[in-house]
């Protein structure tokens, strides 16, 4: 029926739009090693001073660890609060369950700067002061339908009798969930927690509208932006950010799959 | 075995048991149990600030403070100044274009993945969707190296000799926005087309062609239609987010390709207008909703009169 | 039955919200019986299962286990285990850890809990497989683990969740077998959900028939097969013919009816009441029989041949009569084809018409 390479064009298509889609990064990488600090070609040669430079910056640091801060605060209430409501909606029906669920999506769908803004004014109204911890109520925001998302996906794969069949064997509820219960959704809540953080350590709008004078990492890249003389070392940390981002993915990827037995199956 | 004390005190515990199944029994309170702490979270983190805006919207800022006299001036001023119009048109237009390209150029992909890639699918989901969740800024910032006066095209272009002076046209415009947020959403919308043809039925595609239909002919009547739950899902998802985008047109859209979301921006920090800022807010964000449902409904039409 | 059945279940219903999933059911369970709750899906067999494993619990009556009331007595603390029709082996665990995992609460010694699994993993012939993951195991042998975890809590009482429904048709019909032994061996009693009436025909020793949460009828197979109480439970069980017919008499303990298709028909009096409304006559396909010649002896009634199904030892022939509109189904063994358009007889076994009332 269908070919099993199928049209030449369209496989030439995909492999010129894989390229495409990592080309800007790639660019990136490569002016991360250029000798001169202009950002074009050709290239002059090959060096890793900007490397070297980068981690003597101080403010980099300070707005690092910032966010690793917020980004593991973040990520681990996310999950908790997503690990919660996943298994209320998974496990029982009751009325106003699908509004809960739209609800507990719905940050996915409103546009960040009207999360950032109207975030921004209520909290300041409500008498906030601008840290790192309205920063991190922000991203607890953003990220909780990612976490909901991820566990909702685990404990529906997730035969509920098998939580019967531990009772049914004489554990009780808590000997079940410590036996059965968490050794089936922890590849589930340890993807949740990288997503999750991976999610708050890149995020610049809300960061951007909800941190005062603690900046976060991306806040920081982008008061750097403006100085040109900056910006190989920028481009130096963004590189570090994506790689260590790629294999953080990497590992998400391979523990949510690691959960599913069905999808080897 | 069991002696008659053993079985009285369990029989006592039991008791206990069922009292305390009781109040706990009923299935709406136990989800609502473990609803509780994201819902309080939502209720006070998106829903209080969103109602807090909406009040907002109708004061006004005088000075430093917010006078709480009800008005609609703030309404008045967003849809009628011409700043506000152009800049709310502009938004619709680059993102619709940016929702249209996106789906167009990711369904070929999505389509390849779903029918060509035999074995490794979740890997090549994962090697598409990977720079989708690597940091934002950067891959926008990687658009202005590139198209930038000095950027990479210009400099290899002239590098190679092909061009003798910078081509001015690439950056600091709407099309420079199209294009990088085309790309940067890229990976977005191949997500949901393929679950949607992933999930066709293939024995469909076979009955097409064994009732007489082409390649072309079967595409067309099975399996595009049986697709559009995933690109609507895709369109919306990259609409919606796009109109309100904010780094992509501070960074390379220069003062023509400006966008709502930096008037919004700007109204709650340097100008300092909250009223304003949030009817600008909201007035978009009615205006996507309402576009979107129209969207939604048309396309259920459209599915409705194909199948 | 005795006076105590070993498991009773005492007029105990169950309410979901406005739905009534079981009406007041009433069964007693010996000890050692195997006991089947037969019936389409949605009548309540599974709930009552799960009313009796405790989880659910009965919105009205009781259920007593050797003696013992169990309401408000939680899963963990009955004497009863159970094999769930998706088999809920546990997936991050071996065989072996899976049949283990309830002894962690008994407190055995090391040596005691090894024999103990040994022994269970004997008994469904898995022995060889003990360091085997669930995904590496076929649909049967996850069964047999899901069989192995249950018995070694060594229950009062088990109870399987149409245990065989996933496996395909010639396993299902080897399990059914070794199911059968097994019960025989360890002289547990089983309580056993199934749609599939031949499947609760074959093992039980009795069967609990269920419609829409009633209980419709408690027999033996034999006596549910040969006579129904009710005109659904004919149908469901086997096939069955029915006739539309009316009373012309009574002669010698015996009703006279006139059947649409058959004519005349006596069927014993066995409840001595007065049929004077439209009746139902019943017939099993196997006590129909077709001839080339009209016997002398009993009443036959030309038929003609609508269709033949070949079944290897049996063969079905949908056959029409005058005054029925539906086609009436003959069992025989397999003998010449009959469709050579030559006159046809139908003629009935003495005693094998039934009667129910036309509801």
């Amino acid at each position: 029926m269908i070919g099993r390479r199928g049209n030449p064009w369209l496989a030439t298509y995909v492999i010129a739009g894989v390229m495409l889609l990592y080309a800007p990064i790639a660019i990136l990488f490569l002016f991360s090693f250029n000798q001169t600090h202009y950002l074009a070609f050709p290239i002059t040669g090959l060096t890793f001073d900007w490397y070297s430079r980068m981690s003597e910056n101080a403010g980099l640091f300070t707005s690092l660890r910032n966010s690793l801060q917020v980004g593991w605060v973040a990520s681990a209430v996310a999950t908790m609060l997503g690990l919660l409501g996943a298994k209320a909606t998974t496990r029982y029906r009751f009325p106003g369950r699908a509004g809960s669920v739209g609800l507990i999506m719905a940050p996915l769908v409103i546009p960040e700067i009207i999360l950032g803004t109207s975030l921004l004014a209520f909290l300041l109204a409500a008498g906030f002061n601008l840290t790192l911890l309205t920063v991190t109520l922000g991203h607890i925001v953003i990220c909780t339908p990612y976490a909901f998302a991820i566990m909702t996906s685990r404990f529906a794969g997730f035969d509920p009798s098998l939580e019967e069949a531990s009772l049914d064997l004489g554990e009780n509820a808590i000997g079940t969930f410590r036996r059965v219960t968490l050794p089936l959704v922890m590849p589930g809540i340890l993807a949740s927690l990288l997503l999750c953080f991976l999610i708050s350590f890149d995020e610049f709008l809300l960061a951007f509208f909800l941190a005062g004078t603690d900046q976060t990492l991306p806040v920081f890249m982008y008061s750097q932006l403006r100085f040109p003389k900056k910006l190989p070392e920028v481009l130096a940390l963004g590189t570090c950010i994506i790689s260590a981002s790629i294999v953080l993915l990497v590992i998400a990827e391979l523990l949510r799959r690691r959960g599913a037995p069905a999808a080897q199956d | 075995m069991t002696t008659g004390g053993t079985i009285l005190g369990r029989q006592a515990g039991d008791r206990a048991f069922a009292r305390r199944s009781f109040f706990f029994g009923s299935q709406t309170l136990r989800a609502y149990g473990l609803l509780a702490p994201l819902l309080l979270m939502i209720g006070l983190l998106l829903c209080a600030p969103i109602a807090f805006t909406v009040v907002v919207s109708f004061w006004t800022q005088v000075n430093l403070d917010l006078e709480r006299t009800w008005t609609l001036a703030n309404y008045v001023e967003a849809w009628t100044s011409p700043v506000y119009r152009t800049l709310l048109l502009r938004s619709l237009w680059i993102s619709g274009s940016v929702t249209l390209l996106t789906v167009a150029l990711a369904y070929p992909i999505a389509y390849y993945v779903a029918f060509y890639v035999h074995g490794r699918k979740l890997t090549w989901i994962l090697i598409l969707t990977i720079p989708f969740w690597t940091s934002y800024l950067l891959r926008v910032f990687a658009w202005k190296v590139i198209l930038g006066f000095n950027g990479a095209i210009n400099s290899g272009l002239k590098s190679v000799g092909l061009i003798s002076e910078p081509l001015e046209f690439l950056l600091y415009n709407p099309i420079a926005v199209v294009i990088t947020l085309t790309h940067a959403w890229m990976p977005f919308a191949i997500l949901p087309i393929y679950v949607s043809l992933e999930k066709l039925d293939r024995s469909l595609i076979e009955a097409a062609t064994d009732l007489g239909d082409g390649p072309m002919a079967r595409f067309l009547r099975v399996t595009l239609p049986l697709s559009m739950p995933g690109v609507t899902a895709a369109a919306l998802m990259i609409f919606i987010p796009t109109v309100g985008d904010y780094v992509t047109p501070q960074l390379v859209g220069g003062p023509d390709g400006l966008m709502i979301a930096n008037a919004i921006g700007t109204q709650f920090g340097r100008s300092n207008n909250w009223p304003l800022g949030s009817a600008l807010s909201l007035s978009s964000a009615l205006i996507v909703t309402t576009l979107s449902l129209g969207y939604l409904w048309a396309a259920r039409r459209a599915f409705e009169k194909v199948a | 039955m005795e006076a105590a059945p070993f498991i009773l279940i005492d007029r105990v219903s169950k309410r979901f919200g406005p739905v009534l999933a079981v009406d007041a059911a009433e069964i007693g369970i010996g000890r050692g019986e195997f006991f089947s709750l037969l019936g389409p899906s949605g009548c309540g067999k599974t709930t009552l299962l799960r009313m009796l494993a405790g989880f659910e619990a009965p919105s009205e009556g009781e259920i007593w286990i050797d003696g013992q009331p169990m309401s408000g007595v939680p899963p963990h603390h009955r004497p009863t285990n159970m094999v769930f029709q998706s088999y809920a082996v546990f997936p991050h665990l071996s065989v072996e850890q899976n049949v283990a995992y309830g002894l962690r609460v008994e407190r055995l010694t090391a040596e005691e809990r090894r024999r103990r699994v040994r022994e269970a993993l004997e008994l469904v012939h898995m022995a060889a497989l003990a360091d085997r993951r669930p995904h590496q195991l076929s649909g049967g042998q996850r069964q047999r683990v899901a069989l192995a975890r249950a018995l070694i809590k060594r229950p009062k009482v088990l109870l399987l969740d149409e245990p065989l429904a996933a496996l395909d048709k010639k396993l299902r019909e080897e399990m059914q077998v070794e199911l059968r032994q097994l019960q025989r061996s360890v002289g547990i009693t089983f309580v056993f959900v199934t749609h599939d009436q031949e499947e609760a025909l074959a093992l039980s020793d009795r069967i609990a028939v269920m419609f829409e949460g009633r209980i419709a009828q408690i027999g033996s197979p034999r006596a549910i097969y040969e006579r129904p109480a009710s005109r659904a439970v004919g149908a469901f069980i086997g096939h069955m013919n029915f006739f539309p017919a009316e009373l012309r008499g009574r002669e010698n303990g015996e009703l006279i009816l006139d059947c649409a298709g058959l004519g005349a028909i006596a069927v014993p009096d066995r409840r001595g009441s007065a049929h004077a409304a439209p009746a139902l006559v019943a017939i099993r396909p196997e006590r129909l029989r077709l001839v080339r010649e009209p016997p002398a002896d009993v009443p036959a009634v030309p038929v003609s041949l609508v269709s033949s199904a070949f079944l290897g030892e049996r063969s079905h022939h949908l056959v029409r009569a005058e005054g029925l509109p539906q086609p009436i189904l003959v069992a025989a063994q397999s003998g010449d084809a009959l469709e050579d358009g030559r006159p046809l007889w139908l003629v009935a076994e003495p005693g094998a018409a039934l009667l129910f009332p036309d509801d």
